[in-house]
C-alpha cells in the first residue's frame, strides 16, 4: 500500500522548451487552447500522469476488494483523492477520483457501522 | 467524511467541463448521500443541496440548447463551413450524454427523498409546482424518462401521507405513460405503479381501477415489426412487459383486499414466468411459491385447475 500511495501522490511536471519543469497545471494554464466550448479543460497524457492514473486505479481495487481491510488507510487515500477531483490535466484521473469516494464511505461504514458521526 | 466528500464533488462539478466526468461525479454524489443515509444534511442544507442539483440540470440543458443552436447555425451557408456527418454525430453523442447526466442528477433527488424525507417538503413543492410541469411539456423520450424517474421516487419514498392531495394526480400522471411507444417509458411507468401498490397502502383502493387498467395496457402493448426486427428493441420491449407483470404481482402481494384478486390471479399467472428481467423474475417466482404454500387454492384454483 505505501508504494501505491506514493505513486498516486506523484506530482506530474511538464516544461516548455527553454524553461524549467513546472507543475503541470500551471503549464496548462499558460498554454490553454481556444475551443468551441470556451474553457474546456485540456486532457494530456505523460508517463507520470499515466503512472498516477494506474496507481489510483489500483487504490480503487484495494478499496473495493478489501473493504474494511483498508480502514487504516482511509484518511491517506481520502486526502489523495479529494485533491484530484479537480485535476485539470486528465479527465481519467478526475473521473477515477470522484468514482472512488463512495467506496471509501462504504469502507468506513463497514468498519464502524455505529459511528454515524464519523461516516457523516 | 461524507459531507466533505460531497462538498468536494459539488465544487469539482462547478468547474468541470467534460460531461463524462460530470456523469461520474453525479453518480458518486448519489452513492455517497445514499451510503451516508439519514440526516447527513440539515433541513436547510437539503434545500441548498437540491438547488445546486437543479442548477446543474439547468446548466446541462443550456449546453444542449447551445449544441442545437450551433447545429442549426452551421447547417446553412457555404458548403465547406457546414457540419459534416461526423460533426453531427459528435453533437448527438454530446446531447445524449447530457441527457444521461440529467437522469443521474434526477436520481440524486430520489436519494434525498429516500434519506431525508422529513426535510423534503420544500423540494417536493418546488418539483410539483415548477420543475415537473415544465418538464412535462416536452414530449421527448429523455424528458419523459426524467419526469417518470422523479415521480416514481416520489411515490416510492414520499408516499400518500406526505404528498397529500397531489398523490392521486401523480399516480394518474404515472399511469398515463403506460401506452407510450417507447419501451423504456412504459417500463418506468409500470415500475411506478408497482411502487404505488407497494407503498400506497389504503390510498391504492381509490386508484386501483386506473392502475390496473394501465398495467393491462402495458402488458398487452403490441410488438410491432420494427421492434421485432431489432434485438435490442425487442429486449427492451420484453423488459417493459416483464415489469408490468411484476407490478401486477406487487398489487396482488401488497394490496390484498383492495383489488379483485379472483380475476387478477389467473391473468397474472398466465403472464408468468418472466423471461427477460431476471431480478423481477426472482421476486415474482418467490412470491408465487410463498403464496402457493400459504393458500394453494387461491393461486391454483378451487380444484387445482391452474396446476399445469
Amino acid at each position: 500500500m505505501p508504494n501505491i500511495l506514493s505513486m498516486a501522490s506523484l506530482k506530474p511536471s511538464m516544461g516548455i522548451e527553454g524553461g524549467a519543469d513546472a507543475n503541470i497545471e500551471d503549464v496548462l494554464n499558460e498554454v490553454k487552447p481556444e475551443t468551441k466550448g470556451g474553457d474546456k479543460k485540456a486532457n494530456i497524457m505523460t508517463d507520470e500522469i499515466e503512472e498516477k492514473d494506474t496507481a489510483i486505479q489500483m487504490l480503487i481495487v484495494f478499496v473495493e476488494e478489501l473493504g474494511m481491510g483498508c480502514v487504516n488507510y482511509i484518511e491517506e487515500i481520502s486526502q489523495i483523492l479529494l485533491g484530484l477531483t479537480e485535476f485539470s490535466a486528465s479527465e481519467n484521473i478526475r473521473n477515477s477520483a470522484a468514482g472512488a469516494l463512495p467506496g471509501l464511505v462504504k469502507c468506513a461504514k463497514l468498519a464502524h457501522p455505529d459511528n454515524i458521526a464519523a461516516i457523516h | 467524511m461524507a459531507k466533505s466528500y460531497s462538498n468536494n464533488i459539488i465544487q469539482a462539478m462547478e468547474s468541470e467541463t467534460e460531461t463524462d466526468c460530470l456523469i461520474q461525479q453525479a453518480q458518486a454524489l448519489k452513492e455517497i448521500v445514499e451510503e451516508a443515509g439519514e440526516n447527513l444534511l440539515q433541513p436547510d442544507s437539503v434545500d441548498q443541496f437540491s438547488d445546486k442539483i437543479f442548477e446543474f440540470i439547468k446548466q446541462s440543458e443550456n449546453r444542449i440548447q447551445e449544441n442545437t443552436k450551433y447545429e442549426k447555425e452551421n447547417m446553412t451557408g457555404e458548403e465547406e463551413d457546414q457540419l459534416d456527418e461526423e460533426d453531427l454525430l459528435v453533437l448527438k453523442e454530446e446531447n445524449k450524454n447530457e441527457q444521461q447526466l440529467q437522469l443521474d442528477l434526477g436520481e440524486i433527488i430520489g436519494v434525498l427523498f429516500k434519506t431525508h424525507k422529513a426535510h423534503c417538503q420544500n423540494l417536493a413543492q418546488k418539483l410539483i409546482n415548477t420543475v415537473l410541469p415544465e418538464v412535462a411539456k416536452h414530449e421527448s423520450k429523455q424528458k419523459q424518462k426524467f419526469l417518470l424517474f422523479i415521480l416514481d421516487d416520489m411515490v416510492e419514498f414520499l408516499g400518500p401521507a406526505f404528498l397529500g392531495p397531489v398523490y392521486p394526480k401523480i399516480v394518474e400522471q404515472i399511469c398515463s405513460y403506460t401506452s407510450s411507444k417507447f419501451a423504456a417509458i412504459r417500463q418506468a411507468s409500470v415500475y411506478g405503479i408497482g411502487m404505488v401498490a407497494q407503498h400506497g397502502g389504503d390510498a391504492f383502493a381509490a386508484l386501483s381501477d386506473g392502475c390496473l387498467l394501465s398495467l393491462k395496457t402495458a402488458i398487452e402493448f403490441p410488438m410491432d415489426g420494427s421492434v421485432k426486427e431489432k434485438k435490442s428493441k425487442a429486449s427492451q420491449y420484453h423488459h417493459a412487459r416483464d415489469n408490468a407483470v411484476a407490478a401486477l404481482g406487487k398489487v396482488l402481494q401488497f394490496q390484498h383486499g383492495r383489488a379483485d384478486h379472483t380475476a387478477l390471479i389467473p391473468f397474472w399467472l398466465n403472464q408468468l414466468p418472466l423471461t427477460h428481467d431476471m431480478d423481477e423474475a426472482k421476486i415474482q417466482n418467490k412470491f408465487v411459491a410463498e403464496a402457493v404454500l400459504r393458500n394453494p387454492t387461491a393461486i391454483l384454483g378451487d380444484k387445482y385447475e391452474r396446476l399445469e
